[in-house]
C-alpha cells in the first residue's frame, strides 16, 4: 500500500486561520520511515503545516493524504488514536498533573498505565525519579523529555515535533535529538520543525525550507544548507539547491 | 515487507473512512432532530386530546402518550447533541484546558 508511495502527502494545500491564508499551495510527499526537517524563519507557516498534518487545521483547498487516502476534515482525535502524534511547541504537558499522571494520559493505544510508565522511565530514567512531581515544576528539559516520552510510549506511525529545541540548553537539545535519531530506524515517520538547521543536520534525511507559506527549498540537508540564508531573507524568490 | 512498510500499512489501514463517518454523524443528528420534533408534536397532541375527553380511561392513554412524547424529546435531544454539538463542546473544553495551561 505505502511501500512504493508516500505515507504523508499534501497536494496543493492552502490553509490558515479565520480566513487568513498562511500556506499558499504546499505540495509535499514524505515516504514512510523518513525523517523530514521543516525549516524556516518565524511566521513562515511551519507550525501551520504541522497542524494540517495532525488534522488540527483543515485545508481551505487541496488535499491531505495518508497512504494515498484523502483524509481532509478527519477528527484530530481519530488521527491521534490511529497513530499520528504531535508534540506541540511549548511542550504540551499538563502542568498541574504529576509526571505519572501525564504518562497515564498517553496510554490510550493498547498500553496499560504501568506499561506506559515502564517504557517512559526506561527511555528517560530521570522522569522515573520525578514520577510524583508536578509537571509544571520540572525544568524545561525535563518537561520536553516528558512530552517526548508521552509520544514515544504510544509507538506512533507518524511523529510530528514542533521546535523541540525552543528555550532549552544546547546539551539538553543534543540529548533529546539523540533519542529521536535512535527512533529513525524503527519505521516511524518523523517530521521535525526547526528554525536552526545545525540542530537537526545529523538526524534528518531530508529538509524543506518554508518561507512565506511556500516551500522554497527541498532536498538533502547538506544540499540545501548553503542556500538557507538567502532563502530566509529573499522572501518570494525561487531557490534551488 | 520491512518494519517501516508494515507500520505504515497498519496505520493507513486503521484510518477510518472520513466520508462514511461524516455521513453517519449527519444521519444520527437528523434522527435526533426528528425524534425531538415528533416527540414534542405527540405530547402536544396528547394534551389537546385529553382536554377534549371526559373518559378517564382515554385520559390515561393520552397521559401515557404525552409521557412517551416527552421521552422521545429527551432521547432525541441526547442523540442530536452527541452527533452535532458534541464536537463543538469537545473543542470548547480543549480550548479551555489550553488557555488554563498557558496561564
Amino acid at each position: 500500500m505505502t511501500g512504493a508511495g508516500s505515507l504523508i502527502e499534501l497536494r496543493s494545500v492552502r490553509a490558515g486561520y479565520e480566513g487568513v491564508e498562511v500556506l499558499h499551495g504546499i505540495d509535499l510527499a514524505v515516504p514512510a520511515g523518513q525523517v523530514l526537517a521543516v525549516l524556516g524563519p518565524n511566521g513562515a507557516g511551519k507550525t501551520t503545516l504541522l497542524s494540517v498534518i495532525a488534522g488540527l487545521s483543515v485545508p481551505m483547498a487541496g488535499e491531505l493524504c495518508f497512504g494515498g487516502r484523502v483524509v481532509n476534515g478527519i477528527d484530530p482525535a481519530t488521527l491521534a488514536a490511529s497513530g499520528v502524534c504531535l508534540i506541540p511547541e511549548g511542550r504540551g504537558v499538563f502542568a498541574n498533573l504529576s509526571v505519572s499522571e501525564n504518562l497515564w494520559l498517553s496510554c490510550g493505544r493498547g498500553h496499560s498505565r504501568s506499561e506506559s510508565e515502564d517504557r517512559a522511565y526506561a527511555i528517560f530514567p530521570r522522569l522515573g525519579e520525578r514520577r510524583g512531581q508536578l509537571a509544571g515544576s520540572l525544568s524545561g528539559g525535563e518537561q520536553q523529555m516528558l512530552s517526548l516520552s508521552r509520544a514515544l510510549v504510544t509507538d506512533p506511525a507518524v511523529l510530528l515535533i514542533d521546535e523541540l529545541s525552543m528555550g532549552l540548553a544546547p546539551l539538553v537539545v543534543a540529548d533529546l535529538y539523540e533519542r529521536i535519531a535512535a527512533l529513525s530506524g524503527t519505521g516511524m515517520t518523523i517530521v521535525l520543525v526547526e528554525q536552526f538547521v545545525r540542530t537537526i543536520a545529523d538526524i534528518a534525511d531530508r529538509g524543506v525550507a518554508v518561507v512565506d507559506g511556500r516551500i522554497v527549498l527541498d532536498g538533502p540537508i547538506a544540499a540545501i544548507s548553503p542556500h538557507l540564508h538567502a532563502a530566509y531573507f529573499a522572501t518570494t524568490e525561487e531557490h534551488s539547491p | 515487507m520491512t518494519d517501516t512498510n508494515r507500520k505504515a500499512d497498519d496505520f493507513v489501514a486503521g484510518l477510518p473512512d472520513v466520508a462514511d463517518r461524516t455521513r453517519a454523524e449527519l444521519i444520527y443528528a437528523r434522527i435526533g432532530m426528528v425524534l425531538m420534533v415528533a416527540g414534542f408534536a405527540v405530547s402536544v397532541l396528547a394534551v389537546i386530546l385529553s382536554q377534549g375527553s371526559d373518559n378517564s380511561l382515554d385520559q390515561s392513554t393520552q397521559l401515557a402518550l404525552g409521557i412517551a412524547g416527552l421521552a422521545a424529546v429527551g432521547v432525541g435531544g441526547v442523540v442530536f447533541l452527541r452527533y452535532s454539538l458534541g464536537r463543538l463542546l469537545r473543542f470548547w473544553l480543549l480550548r479551555m484546558l489550553h488557555e488554563r495551561h498557558d496561564r
